[in-house]
């Protein structure tokens, strides 16, 4: 049967396209058995008595999932073709996609829909990064290493709400702490929160604060496995630090910053309490800090229009799935070549 | 040697910075709760209180021991509540979706089925719905069967956002046991169901705590569905920090009081747990 469930070293077999994609979403570790593989498949002669089906177990999940997901969102998609306030009126009109081309029309959905993808890129990128420093940082023993590794996940423990609404203590512009420590060298009084062009900055400074443990917890998860042997061999082959990080420890992290860059990229497209509690309002001065989430929230529980709010979902649903599949095209095209060379 | 000597010293001293960084919030909560009313938001900043006052904590405890007591305007025995009902939501929704998740992954771990993969990846593609934009098909579902404002309509909510997320992990998590145990188990005249309860979950503990612990805090630090959802019966603690805006401002040290009392028994539970936390996100994911 199988042993080799321990994966050794190597580049796995030969994969076709839709392996490929599977692969990086799913996992890319190679030379595992595959999911479902080292069992008899259910067709087989050797199905008997005290076996169960598959689709048993699965059942109960995936009921409940249609109940509670699907058919949901199909009530959403049904509401987002009809005209719908509650407070204004009682009665619910068709009026096709005219919910979508109101949201086409209104000059704030560009601004909403740009200050979200800066936010997630901006974000994004800095939790990358700063996460993989922390990680290659902490990648060592050193005395009081235990100690180090919770206190960096801290950020990650407290409640969002709880931690917009202590840093809007500190990105206040009178009272803040920030303005008070820049103004003690010099800098005069930053407008963190009052400023159309800071606005989104700031919000992205409090959810990098709170999410980069994510990534470098799962950066170093992966720095760890990586075998020792790897890099002796390559120093005695000569090689720099830049070469040993570029051609092991990249190639060994490929699995985790896709997990890091899609999970935080699906979390932070739906960003809400963050600009709704550091900014105290819907979309900060102007609106220029509003961003998909507090755009739902305005139209569907602020103004109860419940037609245009079932569109606006839609929306990020779509701007999620186009985001999350650019990213896997690119990270699949980018193995392509690696594999290639 | 002596490079290496400043290197080291470099890397601590960025470590020390990123520690500092990390922490400095969450400890500047911790003292604010321990100031006036004036001090906690004036210029310059009080770093610390001195004498600290202790009016907050004190109205923070009492009010949890039942006493009927008031600050400023804000209801304390309301936190009892607060904290119960996000106790049943969490707790109920991840016994919940651990159920149904334990045997939807093994299906997928175990078996070679047509449809597998398109199911696979449908259920992990759920995760992939940003909530505050469930939110409002939720809000509309519960509405027409009138159960919004209820404990039971956050645990169902939170269970459908955890249970792909549990599978995800849990499948990662059974692939690592080798299969000749589930199969001499068989041999020996357990049936499947018997292998899965006595061989695959006694060995998969470590995986199931670290599934069931991301799936609490999902539940507990959720905001944006609580917020929604609920309105006055069904409230959760998270929501509880919008309590302290007042007319006149937000009241940060009774909040403060509160947020680190939230906090710490987090932290608490993250000092145990890290290490499975890591191994569970990168196992679950990585292994696929």
């Amino acid at each position: 049967m199988h042993t080799e469930h321990r994966a050794a070293v190597g580049d796995g077999k030969h994969r076709g396209r839709k392996e490929e994609i599977l692969s990086v979403w799913v996992g890319a570790r190679p030379v595992r058995p595959e999911i479902g593989e080292g069992v008899t498949p259910v067709r087989s002669r050797a199905f008997r008595a005290g076996q169960v089906s598959p689709y048993l177990l699965l059942a109960p999940s995936v009921m409940y999932l249609v109940v509670m997901i699907a058919y949901p969102w199909l009530v959403t998609l049904f509401v987002s073709l009809h005209r719908w306030e509650p407070i204004r009126s009682p009665g619910i009109t068709f009026v096709g996609l005219g919910n979508y081309q109101q949201i086409l029309a209104d000059p704030l959905f560009a601004r909403v829909l740009s200050n979200t993808l800066y936010l997630t890129a901006v974000s994004v990128g800095a939790e990358f990064l700063l996460g993989l420093a922390i990680a290659l940082l902490l990648n060592r023993d050193f005395p009081g290493k235990a100690l180090v590794r919770t206190l960096v996940i801290v950020p990650m423990m407290m409640a969002p709400a709880i931690a917009a609404l202590t840093w809007k203590l500190f990105v206040d512009v009178e009272y803040g702490l920030l303005n008070y420590l820049l103004s003690l060298v010099g800098v005069g009084k930053v407008l963190w929160t009052s400023s159309g062009s800071l606005s989104i900055p700031t919000v992205a400074i409090v959810e990098v604060w709170q999410n980069t443990p994510f990534a470098a917890l799962v950066f170093l998860a992966g720095l760890q496995a990586i075998p020792e042997e790897q890099y002796e061999a390559a120093v005695v082959d000569g090689a720099s630090w830049w070469q040993c990080f570029r051609f092991i420890t990249v190639p060994w992290l490929r699995p985790m910053m896709l997990i890091v860059v899609l999970f935080r990229t699906i979390f932070i497209i739906r960003t809400f309490e963050t600009v709704l509690l550091v900014l105290s309002s819907s979309g900060g001065p102007g609106n220029s800090a509003m961003v998909l989430g507090t755009y739902l929230f305005q139209y569907a529980f602020r103004f109860w229009n419940l037609g245009m709010g079932s569109a606006i979902a839609y929306a990020i649903l779509l701007v999620t799935v186009v985001v999350v599949a650019l990213q896997l095209v690119v990270s699949t095209t980018g193995k392509r070549a690696e594999g290639a060379i | 040697m002596r490079t290496r000597a400043i290197l080291q010293g470099a890397r601590y001293l960025l470590i020390g910075a990123v520690l500092c960084i990390a922490v400095f919030p969450v400890l500047w909560m911790f003292l604010t709760s321990f100031k006036r009313p004036l001090e906690a938001f004036t210029l310059p900043p009080v770093f610390l209180p001195v004498p600290p006052a202790t009016e907050s904590w004190q109205w923070l405890l009492w009010g949890m021991s039942g006493a009927e007591m008031t600050f400023g305007g804000l209801r304390t025995e309301r936190i009892l509540l607060l904290a119960w009902n996000s106790i049943v939501a969490s707790v109920s929704s991840t016994g919940l979706s651990l159920a149904l998740a334990i045997f939807g992954a093994y299906a997928l771990a175990r078996f070679r089925f047509r449809g597998r993969v398109v199911l696979g990846l449908m259920i992990i593609g759920t995760r992939m719905l940003p909530p505050i934009a469930t939110v409002l098909p939720f809000f509309v579902l519960f509405r027409s069967v009138n159960l919004l404002d209820t404990r039971l309509c956050l645990v169902l909510a939170y269970t459908a956002l955890s249970i792909p997320f549990a599978i995800w992990m849990l499948v990662g998590f059974f692939r690592e046991i080798p299969v000749e145990l589930e199969e001499s188990a068989m041999v020996d005249g357990c049936t499947r169901l018997g292998a899965l309860f006595r061989v695959v979950l006694p060995l998969a503990a470590p995986g199931l705590a670290a599934t069931a612990i991301l799936s609490f805090l999902l539940a507990w630090n959720d905001f944006q569905l609580a917020f929604f959802l609920t309105s006055d019966k069904a409230r959760t603690l998270t929501l509880a920090s919008v309590i302290f805006t007042g007319e006149e401002g937000i009241h940060w040290g009774p909040m403060s009081a509160f947020g680190t009392a939230a906090t710490i028994p987090v932290l608490v539970f993250a000092l145990f747990a890290q290490k499975h936390i890591a191994r569970g996100l990168t196992l679950g994911a990585v292994k696929g």
